[in-house]
């Protein structure tokens, strides 16, 4: 693809020398034009690198001097034997689900709440929704204090007697993955609700009447009717939500930044520990087995919720 | 759907309560902000005792937050403005060239792909791309790494809204004698306003919150953004809670300020954002 950018620069010039005065409508340079400075940026800043990607995965390359050496596939076969690298595999995937499933079903509780005829909707709306514009850092560090030794999670429990010791809950190995998980599906409830929320108002009352003089209790109405029907929110919500995740960074970063020990190590983090430690070509081996991960999970996500919502048409 | 007042009242009180609990860790970091060092340690739950206005001072001076605010603004402005304008410029030459169609198509199928790369992947390479273009710790080096990694999304969004435009209004101007870049800046351009108002809006969020690209693009103390200055400040100030919170309150203050004004549109751009 490098060469076809390279060709197009050779005719931008030769239609600027000899072709000036026939910048008209329907003349093919104006195009290449227009498209030339988007395609400039996007080779050199997203599809170069990705590509190259492939290449420095092969290499041992420490991204400051270029006299690196030919590797093969040693760094795919060390980073599959590395323990705490399937760990972050792992982690990841977990998180994901977990995420999606957790944001999704309390979003959509929310979204049913809000769809009622409320006086203080807008308001409620409003106040739910700006988590999901407060940058990760901050939602971490929050959360990081909530579940400090000193926090208010332990000041309250303690004080309910639900604990007897206090403890950082953060440092805690089989206890932290949830800790981000909540942090997370926190800052983006109010982001999923307003969507399913979107969908809910566009279901045509008489559906519901018709199913009301049916007998249908709430609980049916809301499995057999209500819920099909919410298929094209929830295909957008469960895809934001799952390959948002796959490639989380800054909320673990800033929350507990892999730790304790491995127990929330993502493979993105993971990514930018080896890129600042200059292990530039192993870090690429990462982000080329990321891709493949993403491809492979959203594919399958993807793939389940098309034919689910072809099922309900 | 008739329900009986008694239980309205209920469903409401049970929403607001619910949003109240949610909400509650902004309301718990607001209050801390403003209390002494001693009163945040000792009871960070009770209302606070005295008003510490101090602490916002003294967060303001030591996140440096003229500097950082105006590196976050200067960072998301070039990626925005220039961003959309190149994407809009981009889309139009797509959708609208005349011969040699199979080429943009093949430059629309080359934008897409870009969808399924993870941002990670491409990042060990681009560290050395940004050192040898010498663009590290330049904002609008790092604006051009963020308009090349929204190409996929922006060109799906306004090719997939230009093709639905009637050719009748460029054709008209065409014969009035206009030329495509005309045409482009005085009627597509024009007609393009929504999606472009969504493309704003979502670059806007995710400029200004974006921390990994400063992160590894932007280390240079002078050209730290908020986030990314909020994210060091912690680490100098690790036992003054209520100062922290002081400076989170004040990195989250500019965008909450802009939603609270334009929050229809944001919520329905993000939202339009999503659909695709």
């Amino acid at each position: 693809m490098a060469t076809s950018s390279v060709q197009v620069k050779n005719r931008k010039q030769h239609a600027i020398k000899f072709k000036k005065g026939t910048l008209t409508y329907d003349n093919f340079y104006i195009y290449l034009l227009m498209v030339l400075p988007v395609l400039i940026l996007y080779m050199v800043f997203k599809i170069i690198p990705s590509l190259s990607s492939f290449y420095f995965s092969l290499t041992d390359f420490n991204g400051i001097t270029t006299n690196f050496t030919f590797l093969g596939m040693k760094n795919y076969v060390n980073l599959f034997q590395e323990r705490h690298f399937i760990e972050a595999m792992s982690n990841t995937i977990y998180f994901s689900i977990l995420v999606t499933v957790l944001q999704n079903t309390l979003g959509l509780l929310a979204a049913i709440g809000l769809n009622q005829a409320l006086k203080s909707k807008n308001i409620l709306r409003t106040v739910l929704f700006s988590p999901a514009l407060i940058n990760a850092i901050v939602v971490a560090y929050i959360w990081s204090y909530i579940f400090d030794f000193n926090g208010p999670l332990n000041t309250v429990l303690k004080k309910l007697g639900f604990i007897d010791e206090m403890k950082t809950w953060l440092g805690d190995e089989s206890f932290a993955l949830y800790g981000v998980v909540i942090a997370h599906v926190w800052r983006f409830i109010g982001y999923t609700a307003v969507i399913y929320l979107a969908n809910l108002q566009s279901i045509p009352h008489e559906v519901i009447e018709a199913s009301e003089i049916d007998g249908a209790n709430s609980w049916k109405r809301f499995w057999r009717i209500i819920f099909p029907l919410l298929a094209p929110s929830t295909t957008i919500n469960v895809l934001l939500a799952f390959s948002g995740t796959m490639q989380v960074f800054d909320i673990i970063y800033g929350l507990t930044n892999g730790g304790p020990g491995y127990s929330t190590e993502m493979m993105a983090t993971y990514i930018v520990r080896e890129i600042t430690n200059n292990q530039v070509g192993y870090a690429a081996a990462m982000g080329i087995i990321l891709f493949f991960f993403t491809l492979l999970f959203n594919g399958i996500v993807y793939t389940f919720l098309r034919k689910r919502e072809a099922n309900y048409e | 759907m008739k329900t009986s007042t008694y239980s309205k009242i209920g469903i409401e009180i049970v929403m607001i309560a619910c949003t109240a609990i949610i909400f509650y860790p902004i309301i718990m970091i607001l209050m801390i902000s403003v209390k002494t060092n001693s009163e945040a340690s000792s009871s960070p739950l009770s209302f606070p005792s005295e008003f510490v206005f101090q602490n916002y001072v003294d967060a303001f001076q030591k996140m440096n937050y003229m500097n950082v605010f105006t590196n976050s603004v200067t960072l998301t402005a070039i990626s925005t403005i220039a961003g959309v304008l190149l994407y809009a410029l981009a889309a139009y030459g797509i959708a609208r060239a005349k011969r040699w169609k199979w080429l943009f198509r093949s430059f629309y199928l080359l934008f897409i792909i870009g969808q399924v790369l993870p941002s990670q992947t491409s990042l060990p390479p681009l560290i050395f791309i940004m050192r040898e273009l010498h663009l590290m710790n330049s904002i609008p080096g790092v604006s051009l790494i963020i308009i090349g990694g929204g190409t996929s999304l922006a060109i799906l969004l306004l090719c997939g809204f230009i093709n639905t435009v009637p050719m009748a209004l460029e054709e008209s101007a065409k014969i009035d004698g206009a030329g495509p870049l005309q045409i482009f800046s005085k009627i597509t351009l024009r007609l393009m306003v929504p999606p472009i108002m969504t493309l704003v809006i979502l670059n806007v969020v995710a400029v200004w919150n974006d921390f990994m690209t400063p992160l590894l693009f932007l280390p240079g103390k002078s050209a730290r953004t908020i986030p990314l200055e909020v994210f060091y400040f912690k680490g100098e100030y690790i036992t003054s809670w209520n100062l922290l919170f002081a400076a989170l309150i004040l990195s989250m203050i500019p965008l909450l300020v802009v939603f609270f004004f334009l929050q229809r549109y944001i919520i329905s751009g993000l939202m339009s954002g999503a659909v695709k």
